[in-house]
């Protein structure tokens, strides 16, 4: 059953000169995948996540998620979309600093007026998980980089949402907290079952997905799976972004 | 964590943030509740100018909900611009519209409600210390602390009404079209600001041209002038921050001498953006604090008061008798035993007034009856009050008119009296007055002596002046003959009035006035100084909502390698701007209204005026060394 399709999705920006951000996007992903988009800076990467995140509306084409269309739903149904099926992980991270780490985790659940006994043991598990039980009553900035990623991760995950997107979220991360932000994303992935949609110019980040897409200049480019070995599909990217002629810029955040 | 938890937190743990707005809110529900407390003592009706009191401290109260309700909506609608990208985030993760809404109005409540308690709380603390203070300027006896219930309940109810109103009003001014645009709030680079050159021109037309009039004002054309004025200096006011000062900072970009040199080029650049963005809480900051200073100056030339009472009435005690009437004797007996009880020495003048019959004037308001008194005896009347006479004798059919207020103007008329048809022509007025308004209520003329010899007079009262040094003792003296310190005998006193005398006591009356003044300037006092607080907040919120912006910039230019010393160079130059700019422009503004306000007055008031402007830029520069402190460390917190 593929949670998210995507057909025929075009975005342009209108202005003095209009600008075609996104040109005629198919492809799905099934329950359980974990894609990766890859693509050189001003392909549209960003925007598309935007789009299938539903804070921005596309031109044409339409999305589906989970057998809804999150544009085609007003804005009381939208956010209440947003809030059961979607969850979100951002280079920013993004967490509110008047919150602690737990307040921010279980922020989700609260605005659903989920009991908080519930809300107690949904925490615990999701924070054992990740292994950010210890940093819980802290607040957002006693905490590392890696630490923040984790508990923005730990947020968006812990209603269980149908898709979980990440925008680029090793980008401000040195590669130990990268590591550890991409190894407990991909074991969500496996153990939960929770499918994810990766936007990310790092190719070891990438390098966790069972699959990446590549696009330039909005349109699709390619694709390639992972086999077993992580390390060759690592390279494989590499590769591909080498024929994309990404500038030497695009793979700077190589770390190996 | 419950939802409403989550609204809670997100306010407590801002406190900074919400530190100045929610202490001027509870600043104002305290004086709101000082003036309630007056206006529902029980005891406050027994004084004697209480009415005046109760309908004094009552407009204060309309201006200070009025003021508190602008200042409330400002301040929380300045909190929710800046609060759009927490509003993004919140919304990606679910948020309705409704529970947006929700979470606004909760926080609004709580703090209201907290500086509800606060400010009353505060109230009740230092309640007994106000009405001590208050009822010794009223001038009644110092009142006892009293709680009454309706003072309480008027100023929670009010205060809950305005805050409640403002929670669901502003909860609509949270606009979201586009998710996207609320997450991109903030993080766009900032447009080049734009400037009109004919708005900047107007603008220092209009300025320039409300001084002008302002500081040439006189009595006459005061009440005509006054409101263009206003609305002239208003409206200039506005373009000066909007348009004319970012135009004078673009001119200064263009030298590259000033602005390529050293520091001046974060300074200078910033600069222009900044006025830009702060220009409406420049505006505001300006308009609040020129009110606050006028309110306070004006009522602070009360020490200018007693120099100008004492020339309007220059005897402590005048006593006139209409025609002759065997009680003046006794009046004037009683008089003299009460000023020997009250140990006052004094002098005493007698003269007649003479009343001539008048056949035609170029008056067109002219009696048929004209008071004329001897020069000899204008003479003899202003040496006793003290005054050194410099005025040339007039002769012949010349004239003074008897002026009977320092601020009368002199518009020259003639008279020809019944009597062989002579014609007297008004030199001048008397420079000093001799007969106050409240005993003589027709024009009058100062003549010579060989022409007041000459006529015959129609009937004449007698005047007698009792002189002293220490006027305010006189206070009382004559009670059961005056009311409120006056009596009044109209010219033709025998058809209208009983009284057969009319009688000025200075000292009652210097009382009464003085209380007046006073309690005004209590009054003013205390909403000058929540006008100039809450100007304070404006800044403070301002500075805090900016200091990620800042953060960065400042972070950027260390980087580039800006040593500790330049950036608190910087810092303060961009403070110094904050927090002076609009207080100056505040200081120019009230200094031109008071030469306006100076033509009320014939003695001086600039010493009164500076006195005032000094003490509020005191203040200021305290609040300003204490912000700079705190913003600097602050800002080095997250330095290198």
């Amino acid at each position: 059953m593929s949670i998210l399709t995507v057909k025929h999705l075009a975005k342009i920006y209108e202005g003095k000169v209009a600008h075609k951000a996104l040109e005629n996007i198919n492809f799905s992903i099934e329950k359980g995948e974990f894609v990766g988009i890859m693509g050189p800076s001003g392909s549209g990467k960003t925007t598309l996540l935007n789009l299938i995140s539903t804070i921005d509306q596309p031109s044409s084409g339409e999305i589906m998620i989970n057998g809804k269309n999150p544009h085609r739903l007003n804005r009381k149904e939208s956010a209440l979309f947003r809030r059961h099926e979607l969850g979100f992980v951002f280079q920013h991270f993004n967490l509110l600093d008047t919150l602690t780490v737990e307040e921010n985790i279980v922020l989700p659940l609260t605005l659903d007026g989920v009991k908080v006994s519930e809300m107690d043991k949904k925490l615990n598990y999701v924070a054992q998980k990740l292994g950010i039980d210890p940093i819980l009553k802290k607040r957002t900035y006693e905490i590392s980089g890696g630490q923040m990623q984790r508990t923005a991760i730990a947020r968006a995950i812990i209603h269980q949402p149908s898709l979980l997107l990440a925008d680029e979220p090793t980008g401000n991360l040195d590669s130990k907290s990268a590591k550890d932000v991409m190894e407990t994303i991909s074991t969500i992935n496996k153990e939960e079952g929770a499918t994810a949609l990766m936007v990310t110019h790092d190719a070891v980040a990438a390098s966790y997905c069972h699959r990446v897409i590549f696009i330039k200049d909005g349109q699709l480019f390619n694709e390639i799976y992972r086999g077993e070995n992580r390390q060759a599909f690592f390279q494989k990217i590499i590769d591909m972004l080498a024929l994309l002629g990404g500038n030497s810029h695009d793979l700077s955040t190589i770390r190996l | 964590m419950t939802f409403r938890q989550f609204a809670f937190r997100n306010v407590t743990r801002n406190k900074r943030t919400y530190a100045a707005y929610f202490l001027s809110s509870a600043f104002s529900v305290m004086i709101f509740f000082f003036y309630a407390l007056f206006i529902f003592h029980p005891d406050i009706s027994k004084g004697v100018t209480s009415g005046a009191a109760i309908q004094i401290m009552t407009a204060a109260e309309v201006i200070m909900y009025v003021f508190s309700f602008l200042f409330v909506l400002y301040s929380v609608s300045t909190f929710l611009k800046s609060r759009k990208r927490e509003f993004g985030i919140l919304m990606m993760h679910g948020m309705t519209r409704n529970q947006l809404n929700t979470m606004i109005f909760l926080e609004n409540m709580l703090i209201g409600v907290a500086s509800i308690i606060t400010g009353i709380g505060a109230g009740i603390i230092t309640g007994k210390l106000f009405l001590m203070i208050g009822s010794r300027m009223i001038g009644i006896e110092s009142l006892p602390f009293f709680l009454s219930g309706k003072a309480l309940g008027w100023t929670i109810g009010a205060f809950l009404i305005l805050f409640l109103c403002i929670s669901i009003f502003t909860s609509f001014l949270v606009r979201v079209n586009h998710l996207i645009d609320l997450f991109k709030a903030g993080e766009k680079p900032k447009k080049e600001p734009k400037v009109s050159k004919v708005l900047s021109i107007i603008s220092a037309i209009l300025l320039i041209t409300s001084y002008y009039l302002a500081a040439t004002t006189t009595l006459q054309n005061m009440l005509t002038r006054i409101l263009p004025v206003i609305g002239m200096t208003i409206i200039g006011t506005y373009f000066f921050y909007t348009q004319l000062s970012v135009f004078l900072t673009k001119l200064l970009q263009k030298n590259r001498l000033v602005f390529w040199k050293k520091t001046n080029i974060i300074t200078i650049s910033s600069l222009a953006y900044r006025l830009k963005d702060n220009a409406r809480m420049f505006f505001l900051v300006t308009i609040v604090s020129t009110v606050a200073f006028c309110a306070v100056g004006t009522l602070a030339s009360m020490n200018v008061f007693k120099k100008e009472f004492v020339e309007n009435y220059p005897a402590a005690i005048t006593y006139v008798a209409k025609g002759d009437d065997p009680s003046h004797d006794k009046n004037i007996e009683q008089i003299k035993q009460e000023l020997k009880e009250k140990n006052i020495d004094y002098s005493t003048l007698e003269f007649t007034i003479k009343f001539v019959e008048v056949a035609d004037s170029s008056d067109e308001y002219a009696r048929q009856w004209l008071p004329v008194v001897a020069f000899s005896d204008y003479k003899k009347s202003s040496e006793m009050a003290g005054y050194t006479f410099t005025e040339k004798e007039v002769t012949g059919t010349e004239s003074l008119a008897l002026s009977n207020s320092a601020l009368e103007t002199f518009d020259p008329q003639t008279y020809t009296l019944k009597q062989e048809n002579i014609k007297l022509s008004q030199k001048n007025k008397t420079e000093h007055v001799v007969l106050p308004h409240q005993v003589l209520f027709a024009e009058g003329l100062v003549i010579s002596d060989e022409i007041y010899k000459k006529l015959s007079e129609v009937r004449s009262d007698t005047f007698t002046g009792f002189y002293t040094k220490e006027f305010d003792q006189t206070v009382g003296i004559g009670g059961h003959l005056v009311e409120e310190g006056a009596a009044h005998a109209p010219v033709d006193a025998e058809k209208m009035d009983p009284k057969k005398y009319a009688m000025t006591v200075s000292g009652t009356i210097y009382q009464i006035q003085v209380n007046r003044y006073r309690m005004m300037l209590f009054v003013a006092l205390l909403i000058g100084a929540v006008f100039f607080i809450a100007a304070g907040s404006f800044l403070y919120f301002r500075l805090y909502a900016d200091l990620d912006y800042d953060r960065r910039l400042y972070l950027t230019v260390k980087k580039v390698g800006l040593t500790d010393g330049e950036l608190n160079k910087i810092v303060t130059q961009q403070l110094v701007l904050l927090f002076f700019v609009p207080i100056m422009v505040a200081i120019i503004h009230s200094v031109f209204a008071f030469m306006a306000l100076q033509s009320f007055f014939t003695v001086s008031i600039a010493a009164d005026m500076l006195l005032v402007l000094a003490c509020f830029f005191i203040a200021q520069v305290i609040y300003f060394l204490f912000i700079r402190h705190h913003y600097l460390r602050n800002l080095k917190k997250t330095m290198i």
